[in-house]
């Protein structure tokens, strides 16, 4: 069945919708809360909020790109059981990920600082636009979709050294830019 | 603001960012069309025959124990089928603690002592961080063979084994001295659409009950020589000898000096407005972004064409894709097309030097058109030969 279909089904508020979702992207969406929670439990749990959440947005919506549509909201939950310390004990990995966009901060957290969600995220797009496309993608496969710097290097057979330096530059440029533009 | 916010923040990133981040770049190999032609047919028959049976046998929902006896090594196998990738989780029975972490630097002394590989090869290593990774590598022939040494906090560890789109793996299982090998071969592979062929590759995973070892080779390994490598693996007092620099690495980020004059496109078609003039030196990157969405990006670097044509590669295997060298005044201009996006990659072909670059760098060019299908080739074609000199690009730019 094709993107196009499901979207359909979705549409026309037909359940099967859920059913053919989970068998096109119920893997691609599990492997991403995966690398960011360590529980299976948590990722179950996330994987249902996932179709839910999915079945409550479209309509009104409709996903250009469904598969990035449902990580988008797989992450997104993932996201928030870290956030909330829902989750069970962090995945190291994840761990890692976290400290490496603190070095991003100055002394690590800067609680005074209230910025809105959006206009955040408004200014690290605009960021991540000025990046060679290189380097742009090597950022989103670790923080968005938390790939091992290991999985990153051998995709891009480069030396997992290589991309640690290239995202810690990365980071520094987000830094800069970010107190330039005033939301440090 | 903490990392959580700047976490969530980039859960909201473009979309067309993603997207282009969710293709890998491809490695290609040389053509063998009658090779790849004779694996195609090898492999389909044998993946739509063994398939189910293998299935059953690979993907196993519990921990499976391998083995018994002498020390144990359980093996946990995840299949992440869109990221082509299992990833294997491995337990290890000890009766003594486990580090956790690596303490002493275990390398397989055999392949070192005998240049195992092949005359010439090259041993390239990352010791940084992590687990003790190192990597045996022959240009001439294209073999590798990688060693890791992973510790084993609280009993388990895991490994990423990356696959190829539709390779299944097949699995068994070795005892040398009494410890237990899971051995893994990963088929050859062929992309009817790209006609890429990637051979096979096996990886062997074991542990001496302190550490959990990796080797994974681009060739079959004898048992003889597997027997050998994995009996030789001892602690090295000092690891420095072994620690070299791999001078060709990496094709992907060749980063030249600074840009010293800068240049830009004249002809941006009406209703377009620059968006973004970012100077990172070596780079700059222009965007501007109509009313409908789409997007014309236009860089300039020091760098080498080939890393680029290296991340255009990431791109062959889209529906639609084409690319085409075409003249244009005596320079190679490369057009690649799919769907809704035009790519013209150029360069001036004066290469210089540089100490700071590993290879000569010269000033490349980049016209990307992000839209719909109503752009051609020779709309891209017209605002690449109105790029000219700017003296000075600081009132454009946007950061």
């Amino acid at each position: 069945m094709t993107d196009e279909e499901i979207i359909g089904l979705f549409f026309a508020r037909n359940e099967r919708a859920i059913t053919e979702s989970q068998r096109r992207y119920g893997g691609y969406c599990r492997s991403l809360a995966a690398r960011m929670l360590r529980s299976p439990q948590d990722v179950e749990e996330v994987l249902s909020d996932t179709w839910l959440k999915a079945w409550q947005s479209i309509p009104p919506n409709r996903p250009q790109d469904l598969k990035l549509y449902f990580a988008r909201i797989s992450r997104n939950l993932s996201c928030n059981r870290l956030r909330e310390g829902t989750a069970a004990k962090r995945f190291c990995g994840m761990d890692a990920v976290l400290d490496e966009l603190a070095e991003c901060l100055p002394g690590g957290v800067s609680p005074e600082s209230e910025v809105s969600a959006a206009q955040l995220q408004e200014a690290i797009n605009r960021f991540l636009r000025s990046l060679p496309r290189a380097e742009c993608d090597l950022f989103l496969r670790r923080y968005f979709h938390a790939e091992s710097l290991e999985t990153i290097a051998r995709a891009y057979g480069l030396r997992k050294n290589t991309v640690s330096v290239k995202l810690h530059r990365t980071r520094e440029r987000l830094r800069a830019y970010l107190k330039k533009e005033g939301y440090l | 603001m903490n990392e959580f916010d700047i976490l969530d923040a980039i859960g909201g990133v473009d979309e067309a960012l993603l997207s282009r981040a969710e293709h890998r770049p491809v490695k290609k190999l040389p053509l063998r069309r009658f090779a790849i032609a004779v694996a195609a047919v090898m492999t389909l028959a044998v993946s739509v025959m063994a398939a189910p049976l293998l299935r059953e046998l690979l993907f196993p929902t519990e921990p499976v124990q391998i083995t018994e006896g002498g020390r144990h090594i359980y093996g946990d196998l995840y299949r992440d089928i869109d990221n082509d990738e299992y990833r294997i989780d491995l337990q290890v029975n000890s009766t003594a603690p486990l580090p956790a972490q690596i303490e002493e630097v275990r390398l397989p002394l055999y392949m070192i002592q005998n240049n195992w590989l092949v005359a010439y090869g090259e041993i390239d290593a990352v010791y940084s961080e992590g687990p003790v990774h190192f990597k045996w590598w022959d240009r001439s022939s294209s073999k590798w063979v990688t060693f890791e040494q992973k510790c084993i906090p609280e009993g388990r560890t895991s490994f990423s084994l990356e696959t190829y789109h539709g390779a299944e793996l097949s699995r068994e299982t070795v005892t040398i001295d009494n410890m237990e090998l899971i051995y893994y071969t990963i088929p050859s592979y062929h992309n009817h659409e790209t006609w890429e062929f990637y051979p096979r590759e096996t990886a062997v995973y074991w542990s001496d009950g302190e550490y959990a070892y990796h080797l994974q080779s681009s060739f079959d390994i004898a048992l003889e020589e597997l027997a050998r490598i994995v009996q030789s693996v001892a602690t090295v007092e000092d690891v420095t000898p072994y620690l070299k620099d791999d001078p060709n690495n990496n094709g992907l980020f060749i980063e030249g000096p600074p840009l010293d004059v800068h240049r830009m496109p004249t002809a941006i078609p009406a209703g377009f407005e620059l968006k973004v003039c970012a100077d990172n030196d070596w780079h700059v990157q222009w965007i501007w972004e109509n009313d409908l969405g789409h997007t014309i990006w236009f860089s300039e670097a020091h760098s080498h064409l080939y890393t680029d044509l290296f991340t255009v590669e990431q791109y062959s295997n889209h529906p639609g894709y084409s690319q085409e060298e075409l003249q244009i005044d005596g320079q190679t201009v490369y057009s690649i097309q799919f769907s809704g996006r035009r790519w013209l990659l150029w360069e001036d072909g004066n290469y210089c030097d540089h100490p700071d670059v590993p290879i000569p760098y010269g000033h490349t060019y980049d016209l990307w058109w992000e839209g719909d299908d109503t752009v051609t080739t020779g709309d891209l074609l017209k605002i690449m030969e109105s790029v000219v000199e700017v003296e000075d690009i600081s009132p454009y730019l946007t950061q």
